[in-house]
């Protein structure tokens, strides 16, 4: 994985970390500590082509000259929509390839749902971004009707690359997901998320093992 | 393949024992140290607590700790404090077992859990009854190693109605000498914890020294027990975007209200 993504998933984990209200989770270590952020590090990373452990294990690496992982949260999230464009060139190549892009438009809106500048109890959140200006706007001018306020950031130059912003299916789930964290807020927008895009198709049996538990007692 | 011992936490109200000598007789080891004696061949990591320990018997480590709970109280359920049934209530939801035995049909967390009275019809005889508790489910993990039914010479009736949700699986059924029935071992699952209900255990009888009430203890636990590490609960799950196409869906979210009333302000000033 490029650093760049990198630091777009760390941006939007990051997001989703401070707006899920997590008090004891200041830097990107104990967030990933949490098993809900870690499967959306995980989806991401699979979107991204890489493994989880690969993405997981990249942020760690100090040797490669990354401290992600001690960097406080609040550090992360300037230049959002900046930092985001790695992953919409990615996503824009999974759309035209019919690939899922759940956990990339996730990422989106996790960062639009963070630049509307206000965490879940109402607090303004300062939004260090060079785009901060429109997309403040934006959700003034149109938040009362979500198509229009989808819309409407689908129109601010230089956030989406305008051949993205205009594929029906990439504004279909990003509007989604937005749609998903505003009605239920950034932490069970992460449980929901989990649900609806975990991959069922194996199981982990060894944990449900209890038959050493019998040994012994017939 | 090597798995760490089941933490289970007994917790008997142990109050009967110092108040009424003929519990003292039949328990002088306390209903608690009973179970947990008899349970330790399974190889469970045992905990005892009782209602007149700190913290009612439940410090945040212990809760926080436990794999299966274990629950044997009678007199005094009003005496635990709210708080702390909250939290047990939550520990459950996030997947801690729970066994309730006996009178603990009434205690608080059970009542939470359950959301009914939990009332039953009962009977004290003084040398007790027979009761014969039948076995529905013999292939039910609960259910390992246990005869058709087993008999218990003296025990205390309770009977139907016992005003409890549907059970999700009734693995035992009691027959009492006076005529009456119970459903005597119930199981239900609330969030990612797994309860059972199980009926026999009157104080003034030496029912925890039967090997086949321990035998169904030890299956119960290892049923209950579950694997914690993934889990949490979901919050009230808001889906504003139908699955249909074309169906309505919501278009419009509330802010959180501090933010309205300073957007309302800002407006007003202009």
């Amino acid at each position: 994985m490029e650093t760049e993504q990198h630091a777009a998933v760390a941006l939007v984990l990051s997001c989703a970390g401070l707006l899920s209200g997590l008090p004891q989770t200041t830097n990107f270590e104990t967030l990933l500590q949490s098993k809900v952020f870690a499967d959306v590090a995980a989806g991401l990373a699979t979107e991204l082509g890489q493994t989880s452990v690969t993405c997981i294990a990249a942020f760690g690496s100090v040797a490669a000259g990354n401290t992600l992982m001690k960097t406080p949260l609040v550090d992360l999230v300037r230049d959002g929509s900046a930092r985001l464009q790695s992953l919409l060139g990615v996503t824009q190549q999974r759309v035209a390839a019919s690939q899922s892009i759940e956990y990339l438009c996730f990422a989106s809106a996790c960062w639009l749902r963070y630049s509307m500048g206000f965490d879940s109890k109402g607090d303004t959140i300062a939004i260090d971004d060079a785009l901060a200006e429109p997309l403040l706007q934006n959700r003034l001018e149109r938040w009362d009707h979500i198509d229009e306020l989808v819309s409407g950031y689908g129109a601010i130059p230089g956030l989406f690359p305008p051949a993205l912003a205009s594929k029906t299916r990439f504004v279909d789930r990003l509007s989604y997901w937005l749609c998903v964290i505003l009605a239920n807020g950034m932490s069970t927008a992460l449980q929901i998320l989990a649900l609806e895009c975990r991959d069922y198709s194996g199981r982990d049996y060894r944990t449900f093992n209890t038959a050493a538990h019998h040994s012994g007692t017939a | 393949m090597n798995v760490a011992p089941i933490k289970v936490t007994v917790w008997n109200e142990c109050r009967h024992e110092k108040e009424d000598a003929d519990v003292q007789e039949v328990y002088p080891e306390t209903i608690g140290g009973c179970i947990v004696d008899n349970l330790k061949p399974y190889g469970f990591d045992l905990t005892l607590s009782t209602l007149d320990d700190p913290e009612q018997g439940w410090p945040d480590a212990l809760i926080e700790s436990t794999d299966v709970a274990i629950w044997w109280g009678h007199r005094y359920h009003d005496e635990l404090s709210d708080a702390l049934i909250d939290k047990l209530q939550a520990r459950v939801l996030a997947g801690m077992g729970l066994i309730v035995l006996h009178s603990g049909h009434h205690a608080k967390l059970f009542k939470r859990l359950m959301g009914t009275s939990c009332n039953l019809s009962w009977r004290e005889a003084e040398t007790g009854e027979r009761e014969r508790v039948w076995c529905l489910k013999p292939s039910h993990p609960i259910a390992y190693n246990i005869p058709p039914y087993l008999e218990l010479p003296q025990s205390e009736m309770y009977g139907e109605p016992f005003d409890i949700p549907e059970p999700d699986e009734l693995i035992f059924n009691s027959w009492y000498q006076g005529g009456e029935v119970l459903r005597s071992g119930c199981t239900f699952q609330r969030g990612r914890g797994r309860i059972f209900f199980f009926a026999p255990g009157h104080e003034t009888f030496p029912i925890f020294r039967n090997e086949h009430i321990i035998q169904i203890l030890a299956n119960a636990i290892a049923w209950a027990h579950q694997p914690h590490q993934s889990g949490w609960n979901l919050g009230n799950w808001g889906r504003p975007i139908p699955l249909e196409p074309g169906a309505p869906k919501q278009t419009f979210y509330k802010k959180p209200r501090k933010l309205m009333l300073a957007e309302k302000a800002e407006k007003a000033k202009k």
